[in-house]
């Protein structure tokens, strides 16, 4: 449905686009995912014919955006980012305006007006002055304008920007709908809306497409792969455990992250998800297992490693997940790939080193403190349920 | 086609929906009365010789003409662009040319209504039993029509090259002022021959007008020039939307 192919847009000297190509295929919906300034705006710009490319050729239904640009324009409906309106009209005679201009026929506008804005929730506000509605009631008219003709590709720029969670949440819902009738290209620099809305994403970053594909394909492309996390208490043979971990049939290298308390904590390179087989295992060896998980990279991580690179990544993540914050964090830090440039992660990882005492929650302790590096039996079943919580708030 | 008849009904509902239109019209109607009453008291009742000093024969006439278009005009592209919805339109399926003409041709209509109050005050003196020389007042009509016309277009070109109102309207106006008063240099030559003098006296409004319209005489000559002038005006207009794509 759209074709694009060696495109690329110059402003003066300043490159908005450079050489991009991607394809959507009839009903896709796809997710245009760029920091501010990537050239997002632009590339839609050119695929709604308002801009023509410097370089390189798109189409849109079949039809060139430069050489047929009526026939482009009558099939797609296109909401630009800022929402151009005439403040001075009414919301149903900025619609029949549309309605006039796509030549929709006397006798189907009336009912169209009202089906689109029934479709996008304003029914109500039909005849409201445009300049009196608010920002997200605005971004909804937009809407209702680009879907009046029904077109059968969706082009919107940051539909969602400028809305509260709840409508927000809507236009999703809304966006979700549209996918069965529409070929929709949606932009935006809100990951977790992408995520919801869109099976697959176009991650542009400095005019450049770098990343194309379901969330999936570019976690797994782009990502720095997933592991299985492990923290347990691994007895006195450390070395035979991790070795032990090492020969299960999938399982890649296993990196020591340290010791949490007693809980010694390692990361499985998996593709699979392993944590049946640790777990077998760790039945069979008597581990006292204290954490268990499986962890793929989010979208949000390839995201950040793309557009901000990755030293300004460990920083982003810490932001994104507070409450698994140990669990995210740990995985960054001991990477070898992203090289030594993470000064933030040292801390951290020496914590399990430093001889840190805390006081025991034990009420039969009577407020004693004791070495959280020292193990404080050497029971395989494990110890008592509250040093389990000393340690995981020391590792908090 | 039909895009330019959604437009031209958009702008022409917005020139009465906005203040502007109603208080340029209420003061030039009744600047027009007054000076028609005045006009008409001095000449001592001759209907005739009234219309035709106040279609183009007084500088009220042209100083309307320069000013009341451009006026008009400002908003129409300048203001589009300010406010982002161009995008709109040019991502619509209609033609810069379309835009352009659409716009243009509500500025014509309403300037066209301004000029009827002259065939109301014929009417009026007709029905109280002064018969006005009817021909030479269409003529000036249409001529008055045609002129505003051609000044409607200028404003569109000032109107398109700019972002804001302001200075749209005042290129415009000053080119409408130099439009209207260069060729009264001729006045200081004549008998002049050279190229500026012709080059001058082809493109004199005023003159055009004149010696056309104002005597009740439907010339092609200045009907041509008027209509070539504002088809020229309005090309312009449409490539300078359309090149600001590139901008």
């Amino acid at each position: 449905m759209i074709e694009v192919s060696g495109l690329t847009r110059r402003y003066g000297a300043h490159l908005a686009v450079d050489d991009i190509s991607f394809e959507v295929g009839q009903g896709e919906v796809v997710g245009f995912l760029g920091l501010n300034g990537a050239g997002k705006t632009t590339t839609l710009r050119i695929l709604s014919g308002y801009l023509p490319a410097t370089k390189g050729a798109a189409r849109v239904a079949g039809f060139d955006v430069l050489r047929d640009s009526m026939e482009v324009r009558k099939r797609i409906g296109y909401l630009p980012e800022n929402v151009p309106l005439y403040r001075e009209q009414r919301v149903e005679e900025m619609l029949l305006m549309q309605a006039r201009l796509h030549g929709l026929p006397r006798s189907e506008r009336e009912g169209r007006i009202g089906a689109a804005l029934e479709r996008v929730g304003v029914q109500d506000r039909r005849r409201q002055v445009i300049a009196g509605l608010s920002r997200g009631l605005r971004q909804r008219v937009g809407l209702a304008m680009a879907l009046l003709h029904k077109p059968e590709v969706l082009i919107l720029d940051e539909p969602t920007s400028g809305l509260d969670p709840v409508q927000r949440q809507e236009v999703r819902k809304l966006l979700n709908d549209l996918a069965s009738e529409h070929t929709v290209l949606l932009s935006s620099h809100i990951l977790p809306e992408v995520e919801a809305v869109c099976p697959r994403t176009i991650i542009i970053h400095r005019g450049k497409v770098v990343a194309d594909g379901t969330k999936d394909e570019l976690v797994r492309g782009l990502g720095r792969g997933s592991c299985v996390r492990l923290e347990a208490f691994l007895g006195a043979d450390v070395d035979g455990a991790k070795s032990a971990l090492a020969s299960i049939g999938g399982a890649g290298e296993v990196r020591d992250l340290g010791q949490l308390g007693i809980h010694h904590v390692l990361e499985i390179d998996a593709v699979e998800d392993l944590r049946e087989d640790v777990g077998a295992l760790a039945h069979v060896k008597g581990w006292a297992i204290r954490e268990l998980s499986y962890q793929q990279p989010t979208l949000e991580q390839v995201f950040a490693r793309i557009a901000v690179g990755s030293a300004a990544e460990a920083n982003e993540l810490g932001e994104v997940r507070p409450q698994e914050a140990p669990a995210s964090e740990a995985p960054i830090e001991v990477s070898s790939e992203l090289g030594g440039a993470l000064p933030m992660a040292s801390p951290a990882a020496e914590a399990p080193s430093e001889a840190k005492q805390i006081y025991s929650l034990n009420p039969f302790d009577g407020g004693a403190t004791r070495d959280l590096n020292k193990p404080t039996g050497s029971d395989p079943a494990g110890p008592p349920a509250e040093d389990c919580d000393q340690a995981e708030e020391s590792g908090a | 086609m039909r895009g330019l008849a959604a437009v031209y009904r958009r702008e022409l509902s917005l020139l009465f929906a906005t203040p502007l239109a109603w208080l340029l019209l209420c003061v030039i109607l009744l600047l027009n009365g007054m000076f028609n009453l005045g006009v008409l008291e001095r000449s001592g009742g001759d209907v005739t010789a009234t219309f035709e000093a106040m279609l183009g024969g007084t500088w009220v006439f042209w100083v309307v003409l320069a000013i009341v278009p451009p006026i008009l005009t400002m908003g129409m592209l300048a203001g589009e662009y300010r406010s982002g919805t161009m995008e709109y339109l040019l991502t619509a399926p209609v033609t810069d040319g379309a835009v352009v003409t659409g716009k243009f041709l509500a500025a014509f209509t309403f300037m066209a209504a301004l000029w009827s109050s002259f065939l109301i005050y014929g009417l009026t003196y007709h029905a109280l039993g002064t018969q006005p020389d009817w021909p030479p007042l269409i003529g000036a009509y249409i001529g008055a029509c045609l002129a505003s016309g051609l000044f409607c277009g200028v404003g569109m070109l000032s109107s398109a090259v700019v972002n804001h109102s302001i200075p749209a309207v005042m290129i415009g106006f000053l080119v409408n002022v130099s439009l209207i008063v260069t060729p009264r240099f001729l006045n200081f030559a004549p008998g002049e021959d050279g190229m500026i003098e012709t080059v001058l006296e082809l493109g004199d409004v005023m003159g055009h007008f004149h010696k056309s319209f104002n005597i009740g005489l439907l010339d092609s000559g200045p009907v041509v020039f008027f209509l070539a002038s504002i088809g020229l005006l309005l090309f312009l207009s449409a490539r300078v939307v359309e090149s600001r794509r590139w901008w």
